[in-house]
């Protein structure tokens, strides 16, 4: 009888208790994602990042475990990890209120990184309405032209409208760049090299590297008026006229190397500026649109 | 049998129920701050800070995350937070106790503009109670990195009257002039490295720039004009460029050893004294 009592008791404590852990559960998460939050807000991302990494995966709904990566992600982001924040950005769900914006910046920090799964990447995000689809081709053509595929880039272009007011100037930007990478002189190191050969310094300055080119013309014209020089008062034979020969032919030698070299530095120099102005222009209708 | 079976559920689920509370993050803060992990433990102060608790543990907590930015070496850092906090601290207490904590920590963050300006602010604010005159310590010392030792002296004839430590002030380092330096230097080969006290460098600028005149004149005299002017004026020209250049660095140098001996001596003096 007294037994019977007590478990009438204890089935309502147990209700009671049941509820008050999943509350707690949840309470935990929500107050742990809300300072998260808060220490991003503060730029205390290392303190976010420790925060985030703390909180375990296990026994979170969908929607929690979104809302952990998106953080995670973002935090990342922010931080500029770009890795773990490509990796935990696209790991957010594509019922997520945030899928979108998750995924486009997911897949444009694959982008900078140069990982080729970034254009599946943008190819697999669920839209949801016009201005992102054409965001998408934007994304993409963006890809493809930091792979110099022009002719992909070609075709992906045609879906431009150029009149959203989230990309319509980045989409003029990159048709100016697209132009610009197709009518790129490509530069011949074998010519800097001749020209180097004829007047020193003349290979820098073909290169696109006008100070070098100027600056190394004087040291091998001193040189080369020494070396005359010794050779028509002392002879072939004097030691002045084989010091100044051998320094001669060294600068001279090493200026048609250093052209050579020039022609290819300059080359990675501007595929660097496009690519980080593609980056940027990649980047500011993902800003405009979700931030 | 079966009856203490369901008293143990009860109880349990009861002590479950509770026990099921906030957490007291100010005690793992101060835990983890005792076991040296001063990351940590920053972030459960800023924890404390963001529960907005009771103002006795936000004190604690603004406290304790000051100390662990401290024991990270992070100065910088520290002062920010500590800027940052003063506009939540209501009480007075609290706030003169930041302001020694901050510039404490402009102090060792070495922004001594800012550790002389708040000095500056709390003596305004507390005139010459207990917490300034450590600030006025700090303060003194800036002044003394900041080479202003006369108004250090005046500072600490102020903190300290009658001490005889002002006699150090008597005695401040006499510091070079790099413009001098530059202008022997462009002159006299040389002389410019042996003012800034250097003289092994003294003489191997004389040297050098000797060797240049010496290979142009010869060069000229045996009909080698280009090599002459090219390569024997080349040589010593560049060697006193670069020598009245170095004049200057030297005296820079010689500048901060002296400031840097001094100060010492007098931090060593002051520290034990005041």
């Amino acid at each position: 009888m007294a037994g019977r009592r007590l478990y009438r008791l204890l089935l309502p404590l147990l209700l009671v208790g049941a509820v008050n852990v999943q509350a707690q559960l949840n309470g935990g998460f929500s107050s742990d994602i809300s300072f998260a939050k808060y220490l991003h807000d503060k730029e205390m991302y290392a303190h976010a990042h420790w925060v985030l990494t703390q909180m375990p995966e296990t026994r979170l709904s969908l929607p929690q475990k979104d809302s952990l990566y998106y953080w995670r992600g973002w935090n990342a982001y922010a931080s500029k990890t770009l890795k773990v924040a490509a990796e935990n950005l696209m790991r957010v769900s594509d019922s997520a209120d945030w899928a979108q914006k998750s995924h486009f910046f997911g897949a444009y920090c694959m982008a900078y990184q140069r990982d080729t799964a970034a254009y599946t990447a943008v190819q697999h995000i669920q839209l949801k309405d016009s201005i992102e689809h054409e965001l998408r081709y934007f994304e993409l053509a963006g890809i493809r032209l930091l792979q110099r595929d022009v002719k992909a880039y070609d075709s992906l272009r045609k879906h431009f409208t150029f009149s959203s007011y989230v990309m319509e100037g980045e989409e003029r930007k990159m048709d100016a760049y697209y132009n610009k990478i197709m009518h790129q002189k490509r530069k011949s190191p074998l010519l800097a090299g001749l020209y180097s050969a004829v007047i020193p310094g003349a290979g820098k300055i073909y290169a696109g590297k006008k100070g070098q080119g100027i600056g190394a013309f004087f040291p091998v014209a001193l040189l080369a008026g020494l070396t005359i020089e010794a050779y028509n008062v002392g002879g072939a034979k004097s030691a002045r006229f084989i010091t100044y020969s051998t320094l001669f032919s060294l600068f001279y030698a090493g200026n048609i190397w250093g052209s050579v070299v020039a022609v290819k530095v300059k080359q990675r120099e501007q595929n660097n500026y496009y690519d980080n102005q593609i980056l940027l222009n990649m980047h500011i209708p993902l800003r405009n649109l979700y931030n | 049998m079966t009856t203490r079976f369901y008293l143990i559920c009860i109880f349990l689920c009861a002590t479950c129920i509770i026990k099921a509370q906030q957490p007291d993050w100010m005690a793992v803060a101060d835990s983890l701050y005792a076991g040296e992990q001063y990351f940590e433990a920053g972030i459960f102060c800023e924890r404390v800070l963001f529960e907005q608790q009771q103002p006795d543990v936000t004190t604690k907590a603004i406290l304790l995350e000051i100390n662990c930015y401290k024991n990270q070496e992070q100065f910088d850092k520290a002062a920010r937070f500590i800027a940052a906090a003063q506009t939540r601290a209501v009480s007075d207490t609290l706030q003169k106790a930041l302001y020694t904590e901050l510039t404490t920590c402009y102090y060792l963050a070495g922004d001594f503009d800012n550790c002389i300006a708040a000095a500056d602010r709390a003596a305004v604010l507390y005139g010459n109670t207990g917490g300034t005159r450590w600030m006025n310590l700090l303060k003194l010392l800036s002044l003394n990195e900041q080479q202003r030792w006369q108004e250090a002296a005046v500072l600490y004839r102020q903190q300290v009257p009658g001490d005889t430590l002002t006699d150090y002030y008597a005695h401040i380092p006499h510091l070079k002039n790099e413009d001098k330096a530059s202008w022997l230097a462009t002159f006299i080969p040389g002389a410019g490295h042996f003012y800034a006290g250097n003289t092994l460098e003294g003489i191997t600028s004389i040297l050098l720039q000797g060797a240049g005149v010496y290979y142009g004149v010869t060069s000229w005299l045996n009909g080698y004009y280009i090599s002459a002017l090219l390569a024997g004026g080349g040589v010593a020209g560049a060697f006193h460029l670069g020598g009245v250049k170095r004049a200057s660095e030297l005296v820079k140098i010689y500048n901060r050893k002296k400031t840097y001996e001094f100060n010492q001596q007098v931090k060593q003096s002051v520290i034990s004294r005041w």
